[in-house]
């Protein structure tokens, strides 16, 4: 499809939009059926804009800019709601990071059950333990039986050191933030 | 910021707003064509303006640039819902006409041609033709490319003065 067009058509508009153009620009738009049709639209879209303009001045005023101006500023500060959904991610993974370590944890105990029992069993003061487990096995309790016990012990340890944390991260990190100015 | 600041920067929107808001709710309403979507895409392009402007901008720069934000708004709501028929305004009772003569008939005229328009058209034409934006400065605005606009500029012109020729309106009958 062919474009009919002329250099002047841009600044024909323009001129028209601002108030109207200069006498040449004038006496080229009718010379030049581009600018003619552009001159044409141009003075039925600007009665439009008028018309349009009469017509909406009844309805009831425009906001006032100071309204609009404290809104504004009222929005620079964050959105809680926003900013928690925002964070969501965060905390999910984090839940989800320690519950892959309790799990870790307590499969790496059952593991080196053996290695935990010798190393308890050197420790001072873990005598009674070292006994119960001694007891518990001569006592018809199996490997299982002598994995669980310690493997439960751990576990608790875990989930202790898990809800002490969480208690003090609680502690620190605030519900609401305070925008930084 | 300081106070002195922030006191000039509100006075400069109050005397920017004074000067914009009129033409700019016209031209949402137009291209929209519901009084109370108008309003709310208004308000919302006041907003985004005055959370991104650079106040170091001239004023017909911050005057594009808040032309930009409300066709944005305007793109993306037609986006989200079917646009609304210009007759719908009528319907409700808002906005009624209070002109007589010749705009007594073109108004109408006008409103239904625009009607049978794309969203996306009325905008173009709005913003070439009342504005007198450039071709580069529409392309920014609506996301297109200048050739784009050119040639959808040149078609709707052709189209538009041709229905209005068909009713009758001729150029040297415009006051």
């Amino acid at each position: 499809m062919k474009i009919a067009t002329c250099p002047w058509e841009e600044q024909l508009r323009k001129a028209v939009a601002g108030g109207g153009p200069d006498p040449a620009l004038r006496h080229h738009a009718r010379q030049c059926p581009v600018c003619r049709d552009v001159l044409a639209v141009s003075g039925w879209m600007l009665k439009f804009r008028d018309l349009t303009l009469d017509t909406m001045r009844a309805p009831g005023p425009l906001p006032a800019p100071q309204e609009l101006w404290d809104s504004a500023q009222a929005g620079r500060t964050i959105d809680l709601g926003l900013a928690n959904k925002a964070l969501k991610p965060i905390y999910v993974y984090r839940k989800i990071a320690w519950l892959v370590s309790a799990v870790g944890s307590a499969v790496l105990v059952l593991l080196e059950f053996e290695k935990i029992k010798s190393l308890l069993a050197s420790l001072p003061g873990l005598d009674p333990l070292a006994a119960f487990l001694k007891k518990t096995a001569e006592n018809g309790g199996g490997p299982l039986t002598q994995a669980i016990a310690p493997a439960a012990l751990g576990l608790a340890a875990i989930i202790l050191l898990i809800i002490v944390t969480g208690m003090k991260r609680g502690d620190t990190c605030p519900k609401h933030f305070v925008p930084s100015k | 910021m300081s106070r002195s600041d922030d006191w000039n920067k509100r006075n400069s929107f109050q005397e920017f707003y004074g000067w914009v808001s009129p033409t700019l709710r016209g031209y949402i309403f137009r291209v929209c064509g519901d009084a109370a979507l108008t309003d709310d895409i208004f308000q919302e392009s006041f907003l985004k303006y005055l959370r991104t402007v650079r106040w170091d901008m001239k004023e017909q720069q911050q005057k594009a640039f808040i032309f930009k934000i409300a066709s944005r708004l305007i793109i993306d709501n037609f986006r989200r819902i079917k646009p609304q028929s210009l007759d719908l305004v009528e319907k409700s009772g808002e906005y009624k006409s209070a002109s007589l003569g010749y705009g007594e008939h073109l108004e109408p005229d006008m409103k239904k041609i625009f009607t049978t328009l794309k969203p996306r058209d009325r905008s173009l034409l709005w913003l070439a033709y009342v504005e007198g934006y450039s071709h580069g400065e529409i392309a920014e605005m609506m996301g297109l490319s200048s050739k784009s606009i050119k040639v959808l500029l040149f078609r709707l012109r052709g189209a538009f003065a041709q229905m209005l020729r068909n009713k009758g309106y001729s150029p040297e009958e415009q006051p």
